[in-house]
């Protein structure tokens, strides 16, 4: 049988690009017009997705005295030792060339004579985090410009379509199977080099300041080909997003008034409880210390109604407020939010905050070019592991997606280029994807795919949120295992249609949000230390003795792998340390 | 009466072009709570009452309008609008464009 009598449409492409954000759209922006470029998304290129939540800045050595060097650095000693120092030093590089890349794009940075304005962020030596205005709109603008600059250059684009496997033929990914959510369609795509680009994993907690869409399918795609991933226990969690009133839980940009404007945390008692966590750096201590202050402030029972911690700026003159707020964010407009309308008078009041999953440092194993070891398969984004170590500084994912961007469509090209012809996909594989993609239409009854959506989700934010130990661990592994053989085998669809069928998407994403939840648990267990993003309560020192070490994931024989391999410090060594971002600080 | 004992009704728009000759409007009834988001009642239909219903989300937090819809006639973004902006009427939830949909609520976008 043929792939064209299996598959409902065959299409070929020199190369197609998984994800049309910033890592995916630039990719393919990168290959095109030299080759023939598809993009896909499951969901809509522009409106979805994680990069236009990217409220705030975007880093890149431009201030006086800066260097790539000092860049790096600061990255190697954020990222505690874990990195992949040679992928830093090229995001440190690299970094400033593409802020002018994406003003040709069309974003309109903020700068003044001619050159560009930068915020201080914490973990960074200089001012380095560049903006567009008004502040907050940084990761919209780009999106748009993204949209327009991958049309100008005819890069093609499907939206609303699932990309359930690679298919592999002699050792080379040929290209994928996808679904068209749209009419249930199965597609096959031949490509000649795909690129993953599919961002991170963070809706697999139930509180989390990422997109409806990332689930990790690119983890999970990369994971079932037997591909190593690194790091899956590092997860970031952005401090301080709001979660009260209900309409505003979510939003990040409050976040920057701990530095622009010495926001002080209280915990339900009216206590500013940092000066028990980091009297030095207080509230501008970097985002892991403070995600996990307010965590335990609320698992020691001094969390705020709804579970949280208070931000409070109305200690300060209500003079002093408005005159920064005025230059900040004129008309109290915190990226689109209009506070003083909404009814929130930051001036009078203090209001709700708490951590929320915000962006994974770990991911595929890859190289300065996007290779992962496998023959016609890049991998670039979020999606890639080793960049950021064991903690990402703020305003380095958004330069990761555009270095790795940018450099993954270029070695595309070539790929495409050396490459006669289309494979031709195995009939079997696509036989047996295409039977077991579709075998949830025939039960009739089961569970629903957005409980176990939501139990996942449960599950991961009770025990693998910033504060772990081997019980919680032990525990959500035991729970996930549940879900994966007593419940993903008996999902059922409430309606039969094949058009957008919203159950039917949320059954294939649930089985990457297990593959992903079970390798953030697998890792953080082994993890017998704190470090970065990853802290234990059982085992709360960061150990340079027995941890410079990155857990590697791997299927093996349909079980998954943890092997530990010695980090290592090529460039910047111990000695760089500076004790202010230590741990326990 | 008190708010937590107020119900009100709301009419969703319907159709599957794939099976449907045309568009109906199914109703629900849901308890009154001035904070829920249309996004909020959409997932609350969903879990309690039909979980055939679909809609597009994203962001969740008013950045990429994804989930922009029309309610009793007027365009908001479901995320952010609170049923307390529509006073306690009975709403009326539609796709953006009618002419556009993909199915229910889901409507082309590009």
């Amino acid at each position: 049988m043929s792939i064209e009598q299996i598959a409902d449409k065959v299409i070929e492409k020199d190369v197609l690009v998984i994800g049309t954000e910033a890592a995916g759209g630039i990719a393919a922006i990168a290959a095109s017009p030299s080759v023939d470029v598809l993009m896909v998304t499951k969901g809509v290129m522009g409106k979805s997705g994680v990069t236009i939540m990217a409220v705030a800045t975007y880093s890149a050595p431009f201030a006086d005295g800066d260097t790539p060097e000092a860049t790096f650095r600061d990255m190697i000693i954020g990222g505690r030792f874990l990195n992949d120092q040679h992928l830093a030093e090229i995001f440190s590089r690299e970094a400033a060339e593409t802020v002018t890349e994406l003003e040709r794009y069309g974003v309109r940075w903020a700068k003044e004579k001619g050159r560009y304005l930068a915020l201080a962020m914490p973990g960074h030596t200089y001012a380095r985090g560049c903006y567009t205005l008004p502040i907050g709109t940084t990761g919209r603008q780009i999106t748009r410009a993204l949209v327009k600059e991958a049309s100008h250059r005819n890069v093609q684009l499907l939206n609303d379509t699932f990309v359930t496997d690679i298919l592999v033929k002699d050792g080379r990914a040929v290209g994928v199977t996808a679904i068209d959510l749209r009419s249930g369609e199965m597609l096959v795509i031949k490509a000649k080099c795909t690129i993953l680009a599919t961002g991170g994993g963070m809706e697999v907690y139930k509180g989390n300041c990422g997109a409806r869409e990332a689930t990790g399918d690119g983890y999970s795609m990369a994971y079932r080909l037997g591909l190593p991933l690194r790091d899956m226990e590092f997860v970031q969690y952005y401090p301080t997003v709001m979660i009260w009133p209900k309409r505003l839980f979510g939003q990040q940009t409050v976040t920057r008034l701990r530095y622009e404007l010495n926001a002080q945390l209280l915990n339900f008692y009216g206590e500013r409880f940092m000066t028990r966590y980091s009297p030095v750096h207080m509230e501008k201590s970097t985002r892991d210390i403070v995600a996990r202050a307010i965590q335990m402030e609320v698992k020691e029972g001094r969390g705020t109604e709804h579970g949280g911690a208070y931000m409070d700026v109305s200690y300060l003159p209500r003079k002093v407020v408005d005159a920064a707020i005025a230059r900040l964010y004129p008309g109290y407009d915190f990226g689109g939010v209009k506070m003083l309308e909404e009814g929130i008078d930051i001036r009078e009041e203090p209001f709700e905050v708490a951590p929320g999953a915000h962006f994974f440092m770990g991911g595929i194993v890859a190289d300065e070019w996007g290779e992962v070891g496998l023959p016609g398969l890049l991998a670039c984004g979020e999606v890639v592991g080793g960049v950021h170590g064991a903690n990402r500084l703020g305003g380095n994912a958004l330069p990761e997606m555009s270095v790795f961007g940018m450099r993954a469509g270029r070695r595309a090209v070539e790929i495409a280029r050396r490459e006669k012809g289309f494979t031709e996909p195995e009939p079997a594989q696509v036989r047996e994807i295409r039977d077991r993609r579709y075998a949830i239409f025939s039960r009739e009854r089961g569970i629903r795919p957005r409980e176990v959506r939501e139990e996942i989700q449960q599950v991961m934010w009770d025990n693998l949120l910033a504060l772990r130990d081997e019980g919680t661990i032990q525990n959500a592994l035991r729970q996930i295992e549940n879900i994966r053989c007593d419940k993903l085998p008996r999902l059922f669809l409430s309606d039969q249609t094949r058009n957008y069928n919203l159950e039917w998407l949320e059954a294939l994403e649930a089985e990457a949000m297990l593959d992903v939840a079970e390798m953030i648990g697998r890792a953080a267990l082994v993890r017998q230390e704190s470090r970065g993003a990853h802290f234990r309560f059982d085992f709360p020192v960061e150990d340079n003795e027995h941890w410079l070490v990155n857990l590697i994931v791997r299927q093996e024989k349909d079980r998954m792998k943890i092997d530990r391999r010695p980090a290592l410090l090529t460039k910047v060594g111990l000695d760089a340390d500076d004790k202010n971002q230590r741990v326990n600080d | 009466m008190s708010e937590e004992d107020l119900n009100i009704t709301i009419k969703v728009f319907r159709f599957d072009p794939s099976m449907d000759p045309k568009p109906r409007y199914d109703s629900f009834t849901i308890p009154y709570d001035e904070e829920e988001t249309i996004l909020g009642i959409l997932k609350r239909i969903v879990r309690d009452h039909d979980p055939s219903l679909v809609f597009r989300e994203s962001c969740r937090i008013g950045n990429c309008s994804l989930c922009s819809m029309k309610v009793n006639g007027k365009g908001v973004l479901a995320c952010r609008k609170p049923m307390k902006d529509f006073g306690k009427m009975d709403l009326v939830i539609e796709p953006l464009h009618q002419d556009k949909v993909i199915r229910d609520l889901v409507c082309l976008m590009e």
